[in-house]
């Protein structure tokens, strides 16, 4: 998708919900750099990743683009996001106040 | 591959640690050497005499943060008094105006009180289109090129992107020390025998600001995940 300066004519203009996501994730990296640095050894900074993917199922406006964002940009890529995705998503760190949501023990 | 090989965006990579350089052992030093940490701790401010006393203000500034109508009541109060209307002081505020402050915040320490400004821009356009029925604003709906084309919002939508990635390229020398992150410092909690302890260094000082101020920039790209758009418009 192209993301032409704006001002131009017809130009695409990505607003709010996907340049957020794209940060967040960015400050996700980030702070995992930082984190395995410490620890010296691989860490993801789930605790921001977790909120990151609780607001994406506990929103109202979910769409098809931000879905596809994250899948494409991030879970089908990254393999430890991957990984903590499916681990929240089991042991109810994201959704567990959601309706109807059982965690698994 | 992992996030953690993941590449800086392009505009992110560009931006230069004017604010916190050589602080790649804040937090080490922070947690280990607590009494030390001050002067390693945020280095720039090793001018503290000055921007300590500014940060002092900037903190009680930065609680209107979360007022979405403040910058533009702020604005307007400069120019008229009288007016009142949040949307009258909008059009002075341009996406020039948003990346004149962020060159001003990562030009140097002693500018870092214009970043409440710049996180103010974040909430510009909460307001935006709450009027609209939620059933023409879905992702699908025929309506949305119209409802935007039609919307004399679209500048301010420019204005908080700007701010977006404006306060992430302010914020990158101090993600890539780990000031902002959590378990960066050991500062003692607000209120916790704060008469018997001596005053906190003045780095430590600027780091709880800073992580306020990251704090509450997390909370709000957080809330624009769920905002009420699709994610993406066509302008005009």
């Amino acid at each position: 998708m192209e993301h032409s300066p704006p001002g131009q004519a017809g130009h695409l203009h990505l607003v709010a919900q996907v340049p957020a996501l794209d940060l967040l994730m960015q400050i996700v990296a980030a702070e995992s750099r930082w984190l395995s640095a410490q620890d010296k050894s691989h860490t993801v900074a789930n605790e921001l990743l977790a909120r990151v993917m609780r607001t994406l199922l506990e929103s109202r406006n979910w769409n098809d683009q931000l879905l596809g964002a994250f899948l494409d940009k991030y879970a089908n890529t990254h393999d430890d996001v991957r990984f903590y995705t499916f681990r929240n998503l089991a042991y109810g760190a994201v959704a567990a106040d959601l309706v109807g949501f059982v965690p698994v023990a | 591959m992992s996030i953690t090989t993941m590449a800086c965006t392009k505009s992110a990579s560009t931006a230069k640690p004017a604010a916190g350089p050589a602080t790649s052992s804040l937090g080490k030093t922070a947690s280990s050497k607590a009494g030390k940490a001050a002067p390693a701790a945020i280095a720039p401010v090793s001018s503290l005499g000055k921007a300590t006393t500014k940060l002092a203000a900037a903190p009680a500034a930065a609680k209107g943060v979360a007022k979405p109508a403040a910058p533009a009541a702020k604005a307007a109060s400069g120019k008229a008094k009288a007016s009142t209307n949040p949307t009258a002081a909008e059009p002075q505020v341009t996406v020039e105006t948003v990346r004149k402050l962020e060159r001003s915040v990562r030009s140097g320490v002693e500018h870092l009180n214009d970043m409440p400004q710049l996180l103010e821009y974040l909430a510009v356009r909460t307001a935006a289109r709450t009027t609209i029925p939620r059933r023409w604003r879905s992702s699908h709906s025929p309506y949305m090129p119209f409802l935007v084309a039609a919307n004399p919002q679209s500048s301010q939508d420019e204005i908080a992107h700007a701010a977006m990635h404006s306060a992430y390229r302010v914020f990158q020398p101090y993600m890539e020390s780990g000031a902002v992150f959590r378990g960066a410092a050991t500062a003692p909690a607000p209120g916790a025998g704060a008469e018997k302890t001596p005053a906190p260094a003045a780095a430590t000082v600027v780091q709880r600001w800073m992580r306020e101020k990251f704090t509450f920039y997390v909370d709000d790209l957080l809330d624009k995940l769920s905002h009420i758009e699709p994610g993406i418009q066509v302008g005009v």
